[in-house]
């Protein structure tokens, strides 16, 4: 139980961790960043995106 | 943009705006689907200039819609991996060559015009140089942290690149098909002479899809220019400041102490470099390597048909029209006899050399 509690604890603080530097990213940087996670989904599985 | 401390409060700042560009992006396809002969990316740009100009967007979706340079460089990103790699490589030191020496006549040409015919004899020469010779807003703004712009300098001066970005938005189409202009002539030249990114894209696609690489592709080697542009600036504005000073001081006084030797550092040039040219260059090279199917360049095709749409609907929201009458008159004159000169000359020019 208490082992649960630490992994739930560790996961938050590195998400709020992510989610802070992320705010600090360069637009320019998040630009790349979305365009090649959309890549590495469409890539990744094989998702076929409507036009 | 606020900066949330959780994923769940980031998603409320940031959804709703976002939600709106997805749903004038739908909104924008359907209706060029329905009236064939309109084209999407225009719509949406006009959807965004009525919501911005008629309905006022509301405070609760300003950090969403000002999203839209993000899905508009992540647009670009994706556009790396369809291009003619080959037709670029052909090509490529041709506009090369063209976007330097265009750039820098318009950097020379919007100086000495503002100076020397027009009296305007301070910073915003410079700002006006650089908005209209490379990136519109985005070098309005990286030149003025160079040179200590004064806030209504920049204001001005982005006004009047706002200005030119709407009507060259209606002009451009209008003159490449009387004209019929060919896909790369019409690309080029549209990425060569109009301003921001944004609209350059816009026009290009609205031609056709070649027409759309080639204006994007080039309105890139344009904008890459901007670290050095605003580098250069900032060297001779410390420059001309350290003349100053050491003008008015004693002849004995020691300027050393400013901290100011008008030196360019790779940092500088870094630091402004446009980066998702990286991400546009990088998935170029991997699609050139042949690691996407067919079916996956279909899909990000798509994916970024629909980022530009996005991305022009909050585009649309920046034409405010109670800002761009903030624009003074001289400004107006000095970037529209620059733009008109360098309109005509790059197209005889790429007429001739691109056939």
């Amino acid at each position: 139980m208490s082992n649960d509690r630490h992994v739930v604890a560790a996961r938050r603080r590195v998400t709020a961790k992510v989610v802070r530097r992320w705010a600090q990213l360069d637009t320019d940087w998040k630009s790349v960043a979305w365009g090649l996670a959309i890549v590495g989904f469409v890539v990744g599985f094989d998702v076929s995106i409507p036009g | 943009m606020p900066e949330g401390g959780s994923i769940r409060g980031r998603l409320r700042t940031f959804l709703p705006g976002v939600g709106i560009l997805v749903f004038g992006a739908i909104g924008a396809r359907a209706i060029a689907t329905k009236l064939p002969g309109v084209n999407e990316l225009l719509v949406a740009i006009l959807g965004g200039v009525l919501l911005a100009n008629v309905v006022d967007i509301p405070k609760w979706a300003t950090p969403g819609i000002r999203t839209h340079k993000v899905w508009l460089g992540t647009g670009i990103v994706l556009m790396g991996a369809s291009l003619a790699f080959d037709a670029i490589v052909e090509s490529g030191p041709i506009v090369l060559l063209l976007v330097c020496c265009v750039t820098g006549f318009t950097l020379l040409y919007v100086e000495a015009l503002s100076r020397n015919v027009f009296g305007i004899t301070d910073q915003l020469a410079s700002l006006l140089a650089a908005g209209a010779s490379i990136c519109g807003v985005s070098a309005v703004v990286a030149v003025a942290g160079s040179i200590d712009a004064r806030e209504e300098q920049i204001a001005y001066a982005a006004a009047t690149v706002l200005l030119f970005d709407a009507v060259t938005l209606v002009v451009y189409p209008a003159i490449g098909g009387a004209l019929d202009l060919s896909a790369r002539v019409f690309g080029v030249w549209a990425g060569v002479s109009m301003f921001s990114t944004g609209p350059v894209v816009a026009v290009g696609f609205a031609h056709s899809e070649a027409a759309g690489q080639w204006a994007t592709i080039t309105k890139l080697a344009r904008n890459t220019l901007i670290g050095i542009v605003a580098a250069g600036y900032a060297a001779y504005y410390a420059r001309n400041r350290l003349n100053t000073e050491s003008a008015s001081a004693d002849d004995s006084a020691d300027n050393t102490g400013t901290g100011e030797s008008g030196d360019i550092s790779l940092r500088e040039l870094w630091d402004r470099f446009p980066k998702f040219v990286v991400g546009f260059l990088l998935l170029a090279l991997v699609s050139s390597a042949g690691l996407f199917s067919l079916g996956d360049l279909r899909s990000i095709e798509n994916a970024y048909g629909w980022l530009f749409l996005l991305a022009f609907v909050g585009l649309g929201t920046d034409l405010e029209l109670r800002k761009l009458k903030c624009a003074g008159v001289r400004p107006v004159f000095v970037v529209f006899v620059a733009f008109a000169t360098v309109s005509v000359l790059s197209l005889l020019l790429l007429r001739a050399v691109l056939g």
